[in-house]
């Protein structure tokens, strides 16, 4: 035993050596740069990550966005309580498949009026919020476009009722025409027949 | 004081404040289980600058598993066995310089540190590695045998005849022949 102290006294006076000052400041220098270097790694990690969440956002947001476009008007939202004022608006294909069976002014006129009062009585309806009365604008609007897809049966159709003397109605159509087409030329004789 | 393992935490954390602390808290003790081992200075001062790089590279992922100065032994441990593998064959006797008839210059406290370590030089290396960590380390010997990977028993043996033949290769510079003598000088 006393043979075991004199040998830890004999060492630890002899532990005398230390690392050299040039290797000490070595090291604490790359432990320095090592903090550094972590935090700048971990800024850029927030960079990517950031990235990252950005684009996945903006991915289901124009996915859900291009899904909504292609999606049937009959497939637009509507809350149950909605549902219940609400006559159920017809497909987008049945609208399709309507409009491409009326054939002629008359027809057409009939399809209009068919599909016009959708959207009036869904805007004029005081139980409707005025979200849901938007979607259903919407449902109303989407129809028209399909109905009057192309400028030069509006025109006829505004002809037809010039013709007829409904120039209320005449206006109106005009009026979709030149928002729809504002690049279109109305023939002269038509706006003047409306002043 | 702070502990060794809170340090580590904190400088995981980016404080570099708290490595220089633990670093002058364990750069004697590290730098001289290194030194004790590895015959060739500049190989040791590697493999010292290596074990801080492993120490420094890990703190980011540093959990308190265990003794902060266990952990930190075991990269030194695994270091000096990977790159000094196969050191020391065991060796019977080499020659030792006496130096019985020299009483006096055994009383001389560096002289005494010289001959301590040339008999640690002819230690084997696992024996050598023991003692230095029973001597430097506040380690028990339950935590040593966690860092060399040797079992306790294995490690008590190692010790006891690490210590045994540092005190017969002692006993040949005559130091103690007449340790009872010299302690008081050596301790002093």
């Amino acid at each position: 035993m006393k043979d075991n102290d004199f040998l830890d006294d004999l060492y630890s006076n002899s532990a005398k050596d230390v690392p050299p000052e040039s290797l000490d400041q070595a090291i604490l220098k790359h432990a320095r740069d090592h903090v550094h270097k972590g935090s700048i790694l971990m800024s850029r990690q927030w960079q990517q990550l950031l990235s990252l969440a950005a684009v996945m956002v903006l991915s289901v947001y124009v996915v859900l966005d291009v899904g909504d476009e292609s999606m049937d008007v009959d497939g637009l939202s509507l809350s149950e309580e909605a549902s219940e004022f609400i006559e159920p608006s017809p497909s987008g294909n049945e609208l399709r498949a309507k409009a491409e069976s009326f054939k002629g002014k008359e027809a057409k006129r009939m399809a209009r009026d068919e599909l016009m009062p959708l959207s009036v009585q869904q805007f004029s309806s005081d139980q409707v919020t005025s979200v849901q009365a938007n979607e259903q604008a919407e449902v109303g609007a989407n129809a028209e476009k399909i109905l009057m897809a192309r400028p030069e049966e509006m025109l006829k159709e505004i002809e037809g009722l010039i013709n007829e003397g409904n120039l209320v109605n005449a206006k109106i159509i005009l009026q979709q025409l030149s928002d729809t087409y504002p690049e279109y030329p109305v023939p002269t004789r038509i706006v003047d027949a409306l002043k | 004081m702070i502990a060794d393992e809170a340090l580590m935490l904190s400088y995981g954390k980016g404080d570099v404040e708290s490595f220089d602390v633990l670093y002058s808290r364990h750069k004697g003790a590290l730098y001289r289980y290194f030194v004790r081992q590895v015959t060739n200075q500049d190989l040791a001062h590697d493999l010292y600058q290596e074990c801080w790089s492993k120490i420094i590279k890990a703190s980011s992922s540093y959990t308190q598993q265990s003794k902060w100065t266990t952990w930190a032994y075991r990269i030194a441990h695994n270091l000096v066995v990977d790159h000094y593998r196969g050191l020391k064959p065991v060796e019977a006797e080499q020659d030792v310089e006496t130096n019985a008839d020299a009483p006096d210059l055994a009383h001389d406290q560096e002289i005494l540190g010289k001959q301590l370590n040339h008999c640690m030089e002819n230690l084997p290396a696992v024996q050598l590695e023991v003692f230095i960590l029973s001597q430097e380390t506040d380690l028990t010997l339950k935590m040593i045998s966690s860092v060399v990977g040797a079992s306790h028993e294995a490690i008590k043996t190692r010790l006891r005849y690490a210590r045994s033949g540092l005190q017969d290769c002692l006993s040949r510079f005559g130091i103690y022949n007449s340790h009872n003598a010299t302690r008081s000088e050596v301790r002093r």
